[in-house]
């Protein structure tokens, strides 16, 4: 019993330590942004952040759940993840950022008005964008987090045969850094903005810095893993 | 396409700021490490062949990375080169130990991927027995020491010793 317990603790130690590592270090700060970009509702940040959570820990459970009943299947299944969704990743993180910059329109002759459909689809999205923001990031494994994940929390769940607990605790230590400093940087910007009576106008500015974060972390990530320049 | 905003200047001058912040030296390696990123093209030199003919029998360990190196593969490789150069410096010159650093992504080496099961870096330590693989290791947890030098060389230390010392 003390053993599982024990098991479980490094689990969410795993995940902490992941988060802290240097390597997710661009999605983590563009994660904090989403979350905490609407810094006029608080209610809304701290559903942003629990929906992130959700996001990652249902994407370790399913990964842990069917990894651990088959695992010849690892190598296969962590080389994929690590080399087409960082490829994949860069180009997306481009787009939302581009979407959520509403001050820059776009007129795109002979699409009926699609990008601005697309872009009330994402702010329609709103919070739920976050858990959805959740999955695409634990699935971008880099290499501290594939070791962390399929080795030592691997390791184990295997031995404690926990397919869905372990992993559920990893996911949670993944988010709770990134959770921790968005929460902290928007309600302290709430306080400052209310002091200043300028919540708006800090809200205004939030949504766009999250925007450009966004885009920063897309080329970041375009430079690293499709054209190999840094 | 008509791009109807005067401050896209202004946002391509943010976006050109946050990318050269973040390209900064130290800013990737974010938690302070004693050692800076090591020089992997002179460790990769450093090829398990290019050791001297140790008989029957050699511990070889193996560092596996890709093409892409990130600050902390860099500190792995370079904590695991000094972890076999300073425990195993006897071993190492007559070729009892040898230390060879792999880049996976190239044709001749891909099927390390399937031989280890290798999903990420990875440290393996392998015995082998008159030109055969008698047995290897996955050194799992090089990644949960790596923020402790000392515990990281420890541990490699540790494993390599305990094959050393069976036959």
């Amino acid at each position: 019993m003390h053993s599982f317990v024990f098991a479980m603790g490094m689990s969410l130690w795993f995940g902490i330590l992941t988060s802290i590592s240097p390597c997710p270090l661009a999605t983590n700060i563009a994660a904090i942004s989403y979350i905490g970009r609407r810094v006029d509702r608080a209610g809304s940040i701290l559903v942003s952040g629990f929906l992130y959570m959700v996001g990652r820990m249902v994407t370790y459970t399913a990964l842990g759940a069917v990894l651990i009943s088959s695992t010849q299947l690892i190598p296969d299944v962590a080389n994929f993840l690590q080399k087409y969704m960082n490829i994949a990743l860069g180009p997306v993180l481009i787009v939302i950022g581009i979407f959520l910059l509403d001050i820059l329109k776009l007129s795109i002759p002979g699409s009926g008005g699609a990008y601005d459909r697309m872009q009330q689809r994402i702010e329609r999205t709103g919070i739920w964008g976050a858990g959805l923001l959740g999955v695409v990031f634990a699935l971008s494994f880099c290499p501290v987090s594939a070791a962390l994940f399929f080795g030592s929390l691997f390791s184990l769940a295997l031995v404690n045969n926990s397919a869905f607990i372990m992993p559920s605790l990893y996911g949670i230590g993944t988010a709770i850094p990134v959770m921790g400093f968005a929460f902290l940087l928007a309600f302290s910007t709430q306080l400052v903005g209310r002091a200043f009576g300028r919540i708006s106008l800090f809200e205004f500015w939030a949504r766009r810095i999250t925007a450009l974060i966004f885009i920063a972390a897309g080329i970041y990530y375009c430079l690293q893993h499709i054209f190999h320049v840094i | 396409m008509v791009v109807r905003s005067n401050k896209s200047v202004k946002i391509l001058t943010m976006i050109v700021v946050v990318l050269a912040i973040t390209q900064a030296p130290g800013f990737c390696a974010g938690i302070t490490a004693k050692d800076g990123p090591v020089e992997a093209t002179a460790l990769e030199k450093r090829d398990a062949g290019q050791h001297k003919d140790a008989g029957d029998r050699s511990i070889v360990v193996y560092y596996f990375h890709g093409t892409n190196r990130c600050y902390s593969c860099t500190r792995l490789e370079k904590l695991t080169y000094l972890a076999v150069a300073e425990g195993f410096e006897q071993e190492l010159a007559d070729g009892r130990v040898k230390f060879a650093a792999l880049n996976v992504e190239q044709d001749e080496n891909k099927h390390f991927i399937k031989d280890y099961k290798l999903y990420t870096k990875s440290v393996i330590v392998s015995d082998v027995v008159q030109g055969k693989e008698n047995r290897w290791k996955n050194l799992k947890r090089v990644w949960e020491q790596l923020r402790d030098e000392q515990a990281f060389k420890d541990y490699v230390q540790k494993e390599v010793r305990q094959y050393l010392r069976s036959e």
